[in-house]
């Protein structure tokens, strides 16, 4: 009876927890996906980060290079974005790149592109470049 | 009596903790969220609110700071909402018989065959983990990004090396093979195993996004070492696999009062599943984005669904309906918005539910 009462409990606190405070708390999940409501709109935001190694053209970053999916990538971009520190996110991943010797960027942009079914905003949000040793 | 005093008691002083709680918000934490959002608030709160949310500090470049005071007043009303039922819970189990309230002695239960349940957890747990060493040996790449989640935070936990994910990964998979193949120790292997899926699946979350792909088969990992532990004392584990069933319902159940909670009724609206088919751009989901009476009708289906599944616990004819609901579900998802894949590990727990009850 003592153990049915400890996962009772157990399992009570794990659903309730995270409803109440409305926050994942990992093992703790919340289920609160698409329940933000949304305000009628066509526009899609999507982040964007290109790189340019020398003498090329702009290219989209390949997150693998840094051994994360396109999903990972995704979350990380808007945080870095979110909270105004691109810049960092691009010089961590530049050294992190040097470290390993794969060949990386002169030059580092990020986009904030807003598409909406009659035509694409494009906004620059953030440059970097590397400085010379 | 001298029992029924002391539960009283120990019902009494939580209730009058968290009313006090919600009273010092109203009086004076309320405003502390707005010193928060300016950095004016004190250190002590800041690494708080650091630990509890730490994508507040993300979100505040986007919302104003009525959103998050609209947020902590919703946290102070659910938190005083479940109080409330828990104490009405409690008070009904003090005053009247408590075995009648026991649901063991109230369901009747039978025993269930459970011969297959082992196979099937580890081969779910197998086809969950097998790419689990690769995902982290390419995420050893980006530990610079790594943010640890709440449980590896607590615990401190750096990100495992190369060697250390090897040997955990092999750990994982041996273990989840003992839970079929591991004798009168199958229990063990079975708690070795939630401990290292806990634990391996928070380092791959570790990076911004937290992911409910295994949630439901992290409640079945919870719960096998002592279903296995029973099964191996020739005990009945009926009122533990309703336990697991239930478990596995509830995260339906949650998504569907959630979105009553912070939408209201826009869920009964159009707009609010065409925006987020606009937002997620699949050629199936705008396509479906522009007609507002499929979006109404499917928009009510799906709550009706996450609300209601639970019935598949208690009703047999619900298992008819619900659980082929649920895999079209999961499938439309992935089709309109892009989330998830055409085999969802949620749906392919689904089994728990079809486990014959012996006659």
């Amino acid at each position: 009876m003592m153990l049915k009462k400890i996962i009772i409990l157990v399992f009570v606190a794990w659903f309730l927890m995270p409803f109440v405070l409305i926050t994942d708390l990992y093992p703790f999940f919340r289920y609160g996906m698409f329940a933000e409501p949304l305000k009628p709109t066509q526009t899609t935001e999507v982040l964007q980060l290109l790189w340019q190694d020398d003498n090329s053209k702009m290219q989209l970053f390949k997150p693998d290079n840094i051994g994360l999916t396109d999903n990972h990538f995704g979350y990380l971009l808007r945080h870095y974005f979110y909270t105004n520190q691109i810049k960092q996110l691009c010089s961590q991943i530049h050294y992190a790149m040097l470290k390993k010797n794969a060949k990386t960027a002169v030059y580092w942009q990020a986009r904030q592109l807003k598409i909406s079914p009659q035509r694409i905003d494009t906004l620059i949000v953030a440059e970097w470049k590397p400085v010379k040793p | 009596m001298e029992a029924r005093k002391t539960l009283n008691i120990s019902l009494y002083a939580p209730a009058v903790a968290v009313f006090a709680t919600a009273l010092a918000y109203l009086m004076a934490a309320r405003s502390w969220i707005t010193l928060l959002y300016v950095g004016k608030a004190s250190d002590t709160l800041t690494t708080c609110v650091g630990w509890i949310y730490p994508r507040f500090f993300t979100e505040k470049h986007r919302f104003p700071v009525d959103f998050f005071i609209q947020k902590a007043d919703q946290v102070m009303i659910r938190l005083v909402l479940v109080l409330c039922i828990g104490l009405y819970i409690g008070f009904r189990i003090n005053n009247k018989n408590a075995e009648k309230i026991d649901i063991t002695s109230k369901e009747k239960l039978q025993n269930y065959d459970l011969t297959w349940l082992p196979i099937y957890f580890t081969t779910l747990a197998l086809l969950f983990t097998w790419d689990w060493y690769l995902d982290l040996q390419a995420l050893y790449e980006a530990r610079a990004f790594y943010a640890p989640v709440f449980l590896l935070r607590i615990l401190h936990l750096p990100f495992p090396s190369r060697e250390a994910s090897f040997f955990c990964c092999m750990l994982l998979w041996i273990s989840a093979l003992g839970v079929t193949f591991g004798g009168r120790a199958r229990a063990y292997f079975a708690t070795l195993f939630f401990v290292l899926f806990l634990v391996l699946q928070g380092y791959q979350m570790s990076f911004y996004k937290i992911d409910h792909t295994f949630a439901l088969f992290t409640y079945w990992a919870a719960l096998m070492p002592v279903i296995l532990y029973l099964l191996d004392k020739k005990q009945d584990a009926s009122w533990y696999i309703v336990c697991l069933q239930i478990a596995l319902c509830l995260p339906y159940t949650f998504a569907g009062i959630e979105k009553i909670a912070i939408a209201g009724f826009a869920w009964l609206q159009p707009y609010t599943l065409q925006a987020y088919l606009h937002m997620h751009a699949q050629p199936w989901g705008l396509w479906l984005a522009k007609s507002d009476v499929l979006c109404t009708i499917l928009s009510i289906l799906m709550l009706g669904f996450e609300l209601f599944f639970i019935l598949v616990v208690r009703y047999h004819w619900a298992k008819f309906v619900f659980l082929p609901a649920g895999i079209l579900f999961h499938i439309s998802t992935y089709l309109l918005m892009g989330a998830g894949a055409w085999i969802h590990p949620w749906w392919l727990c689904y089994g728990i539910f079809l486990l014959n009850q012996r006659k």
